[in-house]
C-alpha cells in the first residue's frame, strides 16, 4: 500500500488530478503486468492498461472505501476490461493461430534466451487455465497480494480463494509438463507437425 | 522448475516509460466530467445561497430600520405621538354606537308599528324573518298608514316616508 493513500484516494475522488496521478505512478506497473501476462501482447496490454486507468479517472467519484484495497478496485476494472476485450476479439484470433506472433513481441529485456523462452511457455500455459485460476496465480505469485486482497479483487471468500489457488497451481504445473520438449505431448505434437 | 518460482520472474515485466508518460498526461488531461458537473452545480447552489443570504439580511436590516426609526421617533417627539386622543377615539366610537342602537330603536318602532296594526298575525314579531321585516308589503304599508289614522298615536311624516322606500 502508498504511504498516504487514504488522503491521495480522497483527493482523487474530490478530483484532484495529481493525486490521481500519484496513484497511477503506484499502481500502473502492477496492472500493466496483470494485463500483459493475461493478453500476451504488448500493444494490447498497453491500450488495456490506458484504458483501465482512464475509466478509473472518469469513476472515481463512485469509488467507495469498502475497507478493500484500492488496488482490488483497479483490479477488477482490468478484469472487466479483459472479460470485454475477450467477448469482442474471440472471433476475431484463435490462440493456435497466432502462438508465435502473439508472443513475439513479448518485450521482455532478458539477457538470457532460455529464461525466456521458460517465460514464454508459462504464459502459454497460463493461457489454458481458467480466467479466475490465472487471476489468482498473477496477483498471489506475482503481484504478493495477500489472500484477502484477492478475494475482494475476484469477488470471493478467502477459502475460496485458497482453494482456487491450490487448484490452479496443480493446473499450470500439469500443463507446463505437458509441453515440456522431452515430455509425451510435446513430442507427439512435434511429430504430428 | 516449479510453477511459483516460474511466476515469480515475471515481476520485472514493466511498461514502456515513454508509453506510461503518455498515457499519464493524456488521462489526466480528460478531465473528470463528473466531478466537473458536480462542482459546477455546487457553485451555482453556493451563488443562489449567498444571494437569497443577501437578499435576507438586507431584508432584515430594512425591517429593523424601520422598527428603530419608529421607536427613535417615539422616544425623540413624545408630544407628536400623543396627538392619537385615546379618550376622544373611544367617545367617538361609542357615539357610533348610539346611532347604530337608535336605528335599531327606529326600525324596532316600525315592527311595532306593524305588530300594533295587524290583528291577525300568527307568529309572533321575534321569529318574523329579517326579510319580511324589512320589505314590507304594500297591504302591511296601507294597513299601517290606515290603522295609523284609527289608533290613537299619530305617525310622523319620517316614519312615513321611511316606510314608504322601504
Amino acid at each position: 500500500m502508498l504511504d498516504g493513500e487514504i488522503k491521495l484516494i480522497e483527493n482523487a475522488v474530490r478530483g484532484k488530478a495529481s493525486a490521481f496521478g500519484l496513484l497511477y505512478d503506484h499502481y500502473q506497473p502492477k496492472i500493466y503486468r496483470f494485463v500483459l501476462i493475461k493478453i500476451g501482447r504488448r500493444e494490447d496490454a498497453e491500450d488495456l492498461t490506458h484504458q483501465v486507468f482512464l475509466n478509473a479517472w472518469q469513476n472515481i467519484s463512485n469509488y467507495k472505501d469498502l475497507g478493500f484495497p484500492f488496488s482490488s478496485w483497479l483490479y477488477r476494472i482490468a478484469r472487466n476490461q479483459i472479460i470485454d476485450r475477450y467477448r469482442t476479439k474471440k472471433q476475431e484470433v484463435g490462440l493456435e493461430i497466432v502462438d508465435e506472433e502473439y508472443f513475439s513481441d513479448f518485450g521482455l529485456n532478458e539477457k538470457n534466451l532460455e529464461e525466456k523462452i521458460q517465460l514464454e511457455r508459462v504464459m502459454k500455459a497460463m493461457k489454458e487455465l481458467k480466467q479466475d485460476y490465472q487471476d489468482v496465480l498473477i496477483m498471489r505469485f506475482v503481484e504478493d497480494l495477500s489472500v484477502k486482497e484477492v478475494a475482494a479483487t475476484v469477488e470471493k471468500s478467502e477459502g475460496a480463494v485458497k482453494l482456487m489457488q491450490h487448484r490452479a497451481v496443480k493446473e499450470l504445473k500439469k500443463v507446463l509438463e505437458k509441453k515440456m520438449p522431452g515430455s509425451e505431448n510435446s513430442t507427439a505434437a512435434q511429430s504430428a507437425k | 522448475m516449479e510453477p511459483i518460482e516460474l511466476l515469480k520472474k515475471f515481476k520485472h515485466l514493466g511498461a514502456d516509460s515513454d508509453y506510461t508518460r503518455k498515457s499519464k498526461i493524456v488521462i489526466l488531461s480528460q478531465g473528470n466530467d463528473k466531478l466537473a458537473g458536480f462542482s459546477l452545480a455546487s457553485r451555482e447552489i453556493a451563488a443562489g445561497v449567498f444571494r437569497s443570504g443577501w437578499s435576507i439580511a438586507m431584508t432584515a436590516v430594512m425591517l429593523l430600520l424601520a422598527i428603530g426609526s419608529f421607536s427613535i421617533l417615539k422616544i425623540l417627539s413624545p408630544a407628536k405621538t400623543s396627538v392619537v386622543d385615546i379618550g376622544g377615539l373611544r367617545a367617538e366610537a361609542q357615539a357610533i354606537d348610539a346611532q347604530i342602537e337608535l336605528t335599531n330603536v327606529f326600525y324596532n318602532d316600525i315592527l311595532g308599528l306593524e305588530n300594533k296594526t295587524s290583528t291577525v298575525s300568527a307568529a309572533p314579531p321575534e321569529v318574523k324573518s329579517p326579510k319580511a321585516a324589512t320589505v314590507p308589503t304594500q297591504n302591511e304599508i296601507n294597513a299601517s298608514l290606515g290603522s295609523a289614522e284609527t289608533t290613537s298615536t299619530k305617525p310622523t311624516i319620517d316614519s312615513v316616508l321611511d316606510a314608504l322606500s322601504r
